[in-house]
């Protein structure tokens, strides 16, 4: 249903996407949402887990929650940045912006999101991450 | 000495013999009641004269004639004009006039002073004393001093005064001035007075016989001048005879003795008397500017030469003899007259000397009599004299000036280097021989040119050649010796006092009272065999004759006389006078041819024989003479042929006999003045010789006197430096007792006032005569009743006291007392001040209250709870109240003196001290936050208001602060809590979202995911619901558990067992695990254990450690329940398997049923769980 283009084709097909969410039910739930669209999920509930996921992996891009576990994702958005790929975050709390600011070019998505709105927000990722990469 | 014989002693012996003895009398108020007692006690036959002055109103009749004619038979006469003065009579002052003697009369003249300044008394008795010489004065009742310097002056020239007893007297300062001036001879009670009187009068005729009379014992009078002499140590012996005899006379008077014996016996009994004789001696008369136009030569032609020098460094100036100082402070006021009229101004030195110590006295004091108005000009009177009561006081200027010291002019060495010497009227009473010794000693003191002023009949002539004179009427001399002299010696003086009495030969009168012995048996037998002798003395006096020697004595008609020649018969007389002379005059004995004398008819040839008695003696001091008879001589023998024979040999004889008679005549005179040449001779040689060892000493001790001398001066202007200093110490004293307006009283150790200053008179009803009497005789304004008693206790214990006493006018004063001491450090009294501190106590007691009650206020302050400091804006804090130790933890005593900006660290959020302090200069107050740490560290947030307070020259902060770090910090933790509250929300909206989403995607139909779920949404509330009530802390695993099963186990005793240690599950484990439990019991429920009636589940877990962290091990076991489908696939499968982070599960299906098992580590025990 949504995730999809208008041609009809998924609209994050070819992109791999590392989602890192400590709440199994969410992670499952963005994962299916991005999959749906085209999307190749990396799920990683820790951020070991994600650390490692990003040497193997190479995703394309990512979506984070700010707290994982007891601490934050600050390791994983600072080896994202470092390699320059475009990430999310996915956070439910107001605060979080403040450390989040480090991170200026790094959108912020408010829980819940809508599935739509989730993918449209990588649409948008990917294509403002496109020039980049290649120009 | 000034003038010690005004009188002319001729005049007075008129006076004496035929004139009647004068007595005057001054009295003033109450004088009346005296003198009609003085005429009741007073004889009408005395024959003196009575002068009766008083002070009368000028403007009214006299009743005094009318008064006196009533107590007394006199005649009493008002003096009119001019009247003979006659014995038994009473003369009385008219008013407006003043009684003068003029030429024994007395006469009634004019005032020349104005009114009030008149003296009638003294008046009149100067002219007594000039005019007749002596008299009675008679001093009564009076106030003044009118008559002290007319007592002088009649004593002076030999009256005698009395005085009544001033303690007798209405009024006693007449009678006491005139005791003053030491010259009164009597003081008593008026009737006793008058008594004494008569007897005087009486006496006076006598002694005026006495007076006449040449016949002096001059060996009586030579006792009485060395008794004297010894007594006193001075010697008039060298005075003028006359007048030291009157001196005697007026003495014998006084003492009642008729004769000079009785007085020298007198003189000797009474030691008192050698110096009443003293004082009448040296009693002397002086006034200011006596004889003003001496004093105006001296003026032009003396003193302005003295300053004419500029080269003068200083004004010496000696006025010798200065009795009671008239003199020298006459010269001393004309010194500094002439000293104001030059620019240059040599320092002026004037010395007065005399013998008399009390006049000294007087004279230093420089108090004198009212009475000298009539010899000071007014203008005089003003610069140079103070007013002091009835009494003028020479300024403390001219005091300075001179100098008074004891000094005889015939036996103390002199002052020296003097320009001027003044020495007037002393000279006249010293003999001539005298009068040139001092006129040396002049010589001697007087620099090179000074000059001498003298008396109008006195000379410097003697010795010749020391002065030269200027001026004959003001005989002022001018020594002759100029600069560069050699200094003459100083002339010999006097010597020290030594009795050269002529020893009586004591052994004279005796006669010798040995017993009959052989010598005496011998004697008699010599003297009856041999011829009869006689014994004489030098005088020719028979001094002893033999039994047998009056043969030859016939003495001559006329008075019996010692002398041998005029005792033997006639024809005798002229060998023995010619023979005596020989042996006398030569030492030679003689033997004289035969001499007829007639014994009884026999003509006898007789030898005089006439030799001295000792030897060794030339000349002899006595002769003997023998009479030597031969044989009867017969009528007829030829001699008497001879003188009957011829006629012109009687003739002859008898011219002889006469001219002989003549030659006695003189030879008696020649020899009695050899006589006394001898004497004189004799002893001026031994008093030369006194004089020459004198001399010698005196040399010697010449040098020293000089030293001395001017240590001397050293030490008098040391003197004069010290005196000046006391003065102004006291007129300082003067000037504090009246500036100071705190009373103070000086009283003595029996409590007599010795001085106050005028405040106490507030106090005490006292006024300045009471000086002297008892301070508890005075009534007092203070309510102090232990005033004596404290007195007493500080003399007693010499500790002060002070009290603060009420006054009756309801005036409070600070009373000290403390003992006097003396420079010397004794206690002579006690000092009590007071001080009016009425308003000192009104100010204490207003500044009591208000100190009272800023003491409340401050205290309020102090003790408020809100914290409240004051600070000094340029200094540490100043003020600390409770409130801020409680707020900042620092105690007061650590606070004040700080910054309170360093104490408390303060900080100004989005601004700076520096803003702070700006704007509370200018607007006087600041409020706002501030962040500030207490002492323990904590950081508190307060809402300031600080106020700048200018005080005097202090600028202070007032700030007061409240504390709200509380509230901030709740502000701030309800912000997390909000957002916490939103994270949450929305996560479990993210939760709710997926679970939607993937029980839709999981689901057959809408039935189905309704039912799953709802199911789902209640396990994931029971675990929301256990996290809410634990406060987020975590949830109970048994809890958990229950929750999740017993929706699926209606009789969930039987059925489930759980069982396991408790552990509380975080909150982030909580909700998985709630989850995974709901999902195995949804699946126990459709298809394992529960889904029979008989199956039942246990759920047991264990903890355990593994490398230090808990495990926790949890096994669900399903029994009797149907073994399940195999469906791993679905979503609940999804969930148990991964829903828990971190945890492995592993499942197992057997026999029984389900068994799983999930392990996971716990992480560690969360402590602070709402952080998370």
């Amino acid at each position: 249903m949504h995730g999809r283009t208008d041609a009809g084709g998924p609209v994050l097909a070819g992109s791999r996407i590392l989602a890192v969410e400590d709440d199994y039910l969410l992670l499952l739930e963005i994962a299916t949402v991005l999959r749906e669209a085209g999307a190749v999920v990396i799920q990683c509930g820790t951020v070991e887990q994600a650390l490692q996921a990003i040497d193997t992996r190479r995703p394309t891009a990512a979506i984070l929650d700010v707290r994982i576990g007891r601490g934050t994702i600050a390791p994983v958005a600072r080896k994202l940045a470092e390699l320059e790929t475009p990430f999310i975050f996915y956070t439910g709390q107001v605060s979080d912006e403040q450390s989040l600011s480090q991170w200026p070019y790094a959108r912020t998505l408010s829980k819940p999101a809508p599935p739509t709105v989730l993918v449209s927000a990588f649409v948008e990722l990917l294509q403002s991450a496109e020039p980049r990469r290649h120009g | 000495m000034a003038d010690r014989e005004a009188g002319n002693p001729d005049r007075r012996k008129g006076s004496g013999s035929n004139h009647a003895p004068i007595v005057v009398m001054g009295a003033s108020a109450g004088g009346v009641q005296a003198l009609q007692a003085f005429f009741d006690a007073m004889p009408t036959d005395t024959g003196a004269a009575f002068v009766v002055v008083v002070h009368l109103d000028p403007a009214h009749r006299s009743e005094l004639p009318r008064i006196l004619g009533g107590r007394t038979s006199m005649p009493v006469v008002q003096v009119i004009d001019r009247q003979k003065l006659e014995g038994n009579h009473v003369y009385v002052i008219p008013p407006d006039r003043r009684l003068q003697m003029v030429d024994h009369e007395i006469s009634a003249a004019e005032f020349e002073e104005p009114r009030g300044r008149r003296s009638p008394i003294d008046l009149l008795f100067r002219s007594v004393a000039e005019r007749l010489g002596d008299g009675f004065a008679v001093i009564l009742s009076g106030a003044g001093s009118d008559g002290a310097i007319g007592v002088r002056a009649v004593k002076e020239a030999g009256g005698i005064i009395l005085v009544q007893d001033p303690a007798e007297a209405e009024y006693g300062s007449m009678p006491r001035s005139a005791i003053a001036t030491g010259v009164a001879d009597l003081v008593l009670p008026v009737r006793q007075l008058a008594e004494r009187l008569v007897d005087l009068i009486r006496l006076k005729e006598h002694s005026t016989r006495l007076d006449g009379t040449p016949q002096i014992d001059e060996d009586l009078l030579r006792r009485i001048l060395a008794h004297l002499r010894v007594r006193t140590g001075h010697d008039f012996s060298k005075y003028k005879r006359s007048t030291v005899l009157r001196r005697i006379a007026r003495r014998m008077q006084v003492t009642r003795t008729d004769e000079l014996l009785q007085y020298y016996e007198a003189l000797r009994e009474n030691p008192d008397e050698a110096h009443a004789l003293l004082s009448d001696l040296l009693i002397s008369v002086t006034t200011f500017f006596r004889d003003s136009e001496s004093f105006d030569e001296l003026q032009s032609s003396v003193i302005s030469q003295l300053f004419s020098s500029v080269e003068t460094e200083s004004v010496r100036v000696w006025v010798a003899g200065c009795a009671t100082g008239e003199e020298a402070y006459s010269v001393a006021i004309m010194l500094l007259e002439e000293a104001s009229r030059h620019e240059h101004r040599p320092a002026i030195q004037v010395f007065g000397s005399d013998l008399d110590g009390r006049a000294l006295t007087t004279a230093r004091e420089g108090r004198y009599p009212a009475a000298i108005e009539t010899d000071v000009s007014e203008d005089r009177l003003r610069r140079f004299f103070t007013r002091e009561a009835d009494m003028y006081r020479v300024r403390q200027e001219v005091r300075d000036i001179v100098l008074f010291a004891a000094h005889d002019l015939c036996k103390d060495p002199p002052f020296s280097h003097v320009d001027l010497i003044s020495c007037r009227n002393v000279l006249i009473y010293l003999d001539r021989d005298l009068q040139e010794q001092v006129c040396g000693t002049f010589h001697y003191a007087l620099n090179p040119g000074g000059y001498l002023m003298l008396g109008a009949s006195e000379s410097a002539e003697h010795p010749p050649g020391l002065f030269r004179m200027l001026d004959r009427n003001a005989r002022v001399y001018q020594s002759t010796a100029v600069d560069g002299d050699r200094p003459r010696l100083l002339p010999s003086l006097l010597g020290p006092v030594r009795l050269r009495e002529h020893v009586v030969q004591a052994g004279r009168g005796l006669s010798p009272t040995a017993a009959l012995t052989e010598a005496t048996i011998h004697r008699r037998s010599l003297e009856k065999v041999s011829p009869p002798s006689i014994l004489v003395d030098e005088t020719h006096r028979v001094m002893h004759m033999s039994e047998t020697a009056g043969r030859y004595l016939q003495p001559a008609g006329g008075a019996l006389s010692s002398d041998i020649v005029d005792l033997v018969r006639s024809e005798l007389r002229f060998e023995l006078r010619s023979a005596l002379h020989r042996l006398f005059e030569q030492g030679h004995a003689t033997l004289t041819l035969p001499l007829l004398v007639r014994f009884n008819g026999n003509r006898h040839r007789v030898h005089l024989q006439v030799k001295a008695p000792g030897e060794g003696e030339t000349p002899p001091r006595s002769a003997i003479v023998m009479f030597i008879e031969g044989e009867a001589v017969e009528d007829d023998f030829p001699l008497a042929e001879h003188d009957a024979s011829n006629e012109s040999v009687r003739r002859l004889t008898r011219e002889l006999e006469l001219t002989q008679s003549r030659l006695r005549t003189v030879r008696e005179e020649s020899d009695a003045a050899n006589e006394e040449l001898r004497a004189a001779n004799e002893e001026l040689q031994s008093i030369n010789e006194e004089y020459r060892s004198t001399s010698e000493e005196l040399e010697t001790s010449k040098e020293e006197l000089q030293s001395i001398n001017e240590e001397l001066q050293t030490v008098n202007s040391e003197l004069k430096l010290k005196l000046e200093t006391i003065s102004r110490a006291h007129s300082d004293l003067q000037n504090l007792m009246a500036a100071t307006d705190f009373g103070t009283l000086f009283l003595d150790s029996m409590l007599r006032i010795k001085r106050f200053t005028d405040c106490v008179t507030e106090l005490f009803s006292v006024t300045p005569t009471d000086e002297g009497r008892p301070i508890t005789d005075f009534a007092h304004q203070l309510d102090y009743d232990d005033l004596t008693r404290d007195v007493r206790a500080v003399l007693n214990d010499l500790a002060p006291v002070r009290r603060e006493v009420r006054s009756r006018k309801d005036r409070w004063y600070d009373v000290r007392m403390r003992p006097y001491r003396t420079v010397d450090d004794k206690i002579d009294g006690v000092v009590i001040t007071f001080v009016d501190v009425t308003d000192r106590r009104a100010v204490e007691q207003a500044l009591r209250n208000n100190e009272r009650q800023l003491q409340q206020q401050r205290r309020l302050v102090e003790l408020s709870r809100e914290p409240i400091f004051v600070w000094d804006f340029d200094g540490g804090i100043v003020e600390w109240n409770r409130g801020c130790e409680e707020l900042y933890g620092y105690s007061r005593q650590e606070a004040v003196g700080k910054r309170s900006a360093h104490l408390l660290n303060t900080v100004v959020p989005e601004s700076s001290i520096a803003a702070l302090t700006e704007q509370l200069l200018a607007q006087g107050h600041w409020i706002g936050e501030l962040r500030q740490r207490a002492k323990d560290g904590r950081m508190l947030i307060v809402e300031a208001r600080l106020d700048l307070e200018q005080l005097e020259d202090r600028r202070l902060v007032l700030e007061s602060s409240r504390d709200v770090t509380q509230r901030r910090a709740l502000q701030e933790r309800q912000h997390l809590l909000l957002g916490e509250l939103t994270h949450r929300v929305k996560n479990t909206l993210a939760v709710v979202q997926a679970i939607a989403h993937q029980t839709e995607i999981t689901s057959s139909s809408p039935a189905e995911f309704v039912e799953r779920f709802s199911g789902r949404l209640v396990a994931l509330a029971s675990a929301h619901g256990l996290l809410v009530q634990s406060d987020w802390q975590g949830a109970d695993l048994a809890a958990l558990t229950r929750v999740q099963l017993q929706a699926y186990a209606s009789d969930a005793a039987q059925r489930l067992h759980i069982d396991g240690p408790a552990v509380l599950l975080p909150a982030e484990l909580a909700t998985p695990f709630g989850l995974v439990l709901h999902e195995l019991a949804t699946n126990a429920a459709k298809y394992g254990a529960l889904s029979r009636p008989s199956g039942d589940v246990g759920v047991t877990w264990e903890l355990a450690g593994r490398d230090g962290q808990r495990v926790l091990r949890l096994t669900w076991r399903e029994t009797g329940g149907a073994k399940p489908a195999e469906s791993t696939t679905g979503l609940g499968s999804q969930l148990i398997e991964h829903a828990i982070p971190g945890a492995t599960v592993r499942r197992r299906f057997d026999e029984r049923g389900l068994a799983c098992t999930i392990e996971l580590l716990l992480p560690e025990e969360p402590r602070d769980a709402r952080a998370n």
